[in-house]
């Protein structure tokens, strides 16, 4: 199947579609040319290929855009991720045409009809002016679409008969072959493929049997399949300045279904995204929103993003919204079980909103570390992280965040009365480094408990450092 | 002729029986456990524990019921600790390390929002969360967002709140002394308010001789 869009020009060049004579022009050998002219244009007797000063004297008051093939190149490559919903083997043809192999898919689809007819109903067709062919070869099939009539023919035989009525100018040839077969009288493909094959090849060249052969099918024709592209961009422009979050807050979610739509043809799935909302000024505040892992549906997304936009909204109003994710892995979807109790939770959606709020460095886990020195012998990790536990000797549960001095009453130490001392544990550490420990602890009875203490050796002061 | 309502219609609830229907879970204390509806910490509900010094905290009191959370496998969230929960200790203790979050939210209204999600996320077992002081509004919420996520929702707040009210469906003052501590239950749904309730402290930290 080939689409051919001859009006995605008009299309890319322009955000704004009038129904005034509008053309695209380019400039080729010292001369403007029309690439694509909109209706109300043709009908004022504008031709693509026509030079620039005709076009502006049968229409004096036309429109002229400059072509923009840069914006061209996106929009075909934003239509051919599209087509990946019809089919996985997409091929972007030079000059406007998009290949699709259908053959294997047809039963998904239920029949070439219904495939058609979705085809026809998702894309906007009157704008891009397409015409749609169907053949059993590729290069019949570009050609037929090229040629610009709605072709739909499944069996060899009649391919060739179909294309035999098309005009042999529509082919690939050079100026010389163009005036040989001109001379020659042979107007139509279906002339030339009815000459014999050996005198063709001599008088023609190698290359046009071998175009020919092509078109019929008698020759493989191998095709570069198109990839989509591992990153997604979107954004919206608003005429007037937003300042509020809630405005802003429909259009993420139309621009994240649109990311969901995307994610899901492309089979991936994305770990980390970015809003930027731009400002009069021109300067650009960032929101990049991480995931615990990588996510497909984007339905939890919206909320994440609210908690972000809100954390970090600017002050000044916002004329672009954008969206941002790259780049993308490809998913792995995970088996869900049915029965809910019979897995752990995972925690990512509470993790991503935890994170999203409160930052990363504020949502930890904790493990032990292999250190003498009693406030070294924990540290914080990322949570679900399964880390070893090593043995250690009696511990008190709540350590406090920095020892506390004791006050010492007739020579001994009081924490809310006198103390009773037991067990006494010399930790002498960390000699080797900067943070030296030589301390003398002891657990301890109190009138509010068990309690834990210590003795600084070189300066025979007490502290409190936790509770059992 | 007698005649015991309560024989026909099984959900009324007469004032000695208490309420049946409530998850519970035994503290590991049997003092407590018998004082308690249900027989121990309430599940799905908001737990209120004030103390003199959040600094102090007693955690020897809930860390038999955390034990015994362990095995839903779920996560247990640690807001905002005054102080550090040790890990040789807790796990000592038998806690699981890898299934616990520590949350340090940097201002007050995250907080009460972060104590919030963890609650009603139905990913968390146990929240215990340190926010000092708990007023009628927000308490409502965090109790709510505890039945919710049919999550045990902890609160140590500072004693001097104890004449405010709050949602919490059990709220005890604490008050630590030499062999355990003394705790009174100023409410409790399904139970009845108890004063100086002694607990003894039998279960000490693995190798305490104390």
């Amino acid at each position: 199947m080939a689409l051919h869009l001859p009006l995605l020009p008009l299309v890319a060049s322009t955000t704004t579609m009038t129904q005034a004579a509008t053309v695209v022009c380019q400039q080729n050998q010292h001369q403007y040319r029309v690439i694509a002219a909109n209706r109300s244009a043709e009908k004022g007797g504008i031709r693509t290929n026509m030079a620039l000063s005709t076009a502006r004297t049968l229409v004096p008051q036309v429109r002229v855009l400059d072509r923009d093939l840069q914006a061209e190149r996106l929009a075909m490559e934003q239509l051919a991720t599209f087509a990946t919903a019809w089919s996985p083997t997409v091929v972007i043809q030079h000059d406007r045409v998009l290949l699709l192999e259908i053959g294997s898919c047809l039963r998904l689809h239920h029949g070439l009809p219904a495939l058609m007819k979705l085809v026809h109903k998702s894309l906007p067709s009157e704008k891009l002016g397409c015409r749609i062919a169907v053949t059993p070869t590729p290069a019949s099939a570009v050609l037929c679409a090229r040629s610009g009539d709605d072709v739909c023919v499944t069996d060899r035989a009649r391919l060739i008969s179909r294309i035999g009525s098309v005009s042999v100018q529509k082919m690939k040839l050079t100026r010389r072959q163009h005036t040989l077969l001109m001379r020659l009288g042979i107007k139509h493909i279906g002339d030339l493929l009815r000459l014999p094959r050996d005198g063709l090849a001599r008088r023609l060249g190698l290359e046009l049997l071998q175009d020919l052969d092509r078109l019929t099918g008698k020759r493989p024709d191998p095709q570069p399949i198109f990839k989509p592209p591992l990153c997604f961009e979107a954004s919206i422009d608003f005429e007037r300045e937003m300042s509020e979050v809630e405005q802003l807050l429909p259009e993420a979610k139309r621009l994240l279904a649109r990311l969901e739509q995307y994610l899901q043809r492309s089979c991936a799935a994305i770990h980390h995204f970015e809003w930027r909302l731009q400002h009069e000024n021109h300067s650009c505040t960032q929101v990049p929103i991480r995931l615990s892992r990588p996510r497909q549906r984007t339905t939890l997304l919206i909320g994440l993003s609210q908690l972000a936009l809100e954390a970090s909204f600017p002050t000044e109003g916002v004329t672009q919204f954008a969206l941002y994710a790259h780049p993308l892995t490809l998913s792995q979807l995970k088996n869900m079980s049915l029965l809910p109790s019979t897995e752990p939770c995972e925690p990512d959606q509470l993790l991503d909103q935890l994170y999203t709020r409160l930052g990363h460095r504020a949502v930890r886990s904790i493990c032990c570390h292999p250190d003498h020195k009693p406030e070294n012998a924990w540290i914080s990790c990322q949570p679900g992280v399964h880390k070893p536990v090593f043995p250690s000797a009696v511990r008190p549960l709540w350590l406090f965040r920095s020892p506390r001095p004791l006050l010492i009453q007739n020579g001994r130490p009081c924490f809310h009365g006198p103390l009773e001392l037991s067990r006494h544990e010399r930790i002498v550490a960390n000699w080797w480094n900067e943070t030296p420990v030589q301390r003398d602890y002891y657990q301890a009875q109190s009138n509010r408990g068990p309690i834990w203490i210590y003795r600084e050796l070189e300066t025979g002061d007490w502290y409190i450092h936790g509770i059992f | 002729m007698s005649f015991d309502l309560s024989q026909i219609r099984k959900d009324i609830w007469r004032g000695t029986s208490g309420f049946t229907n409530t998850l519970s879970l035994p503290t590991g204390y049997p003092q407590l456990d018998q004082c308690l509806p249900g027989g121990g910490w309430p599940l799905g509900a908001l737990t209120e524990i004030l103390v003199e010094n959040t600094a102090e905290t007693p955690l020897w009191l809930i860390t038999p019921a955390l034990v015994a959370l362990d095995h839903e496998q779920r996560w247990q969230a640690w807001v905002a600790p005054t102080g550090i929960p040790y890990a040789p200790a807790l796990a000592n203790a038998g806690i699981n390390l890898s299934k616990m979050l520590l949350i340090h939210p940097p201002a007050r209204n995250d907080l009460l929002w972060t104590i919030e999600q963890s609650l009603g996320s139905n990913i968390c077992s146990a929240v215990l969360s340190w926010p000092q002081r708990l007023r009628g509004t927000a308490s409502r919420r965090l109790q709510l967002a505890a039945e919710r996520g049919r999550s045990w929702g902890l609160c140590f707040c500072s004693c001097s709140h104890a004449q405010y009210q709050t949602m919490a469906a059990l709220r005890l003052l604490f008050r630590p002394n030499r062999r355990g501590a003394e705790v009174t239950i100023l409410k409790c749904r399904g139970g009845r308010p108890m004063k100086n309730l002694q607990l003894i402290r039998e279960v000490g930290p693995p190798g305490y001789s104390g």
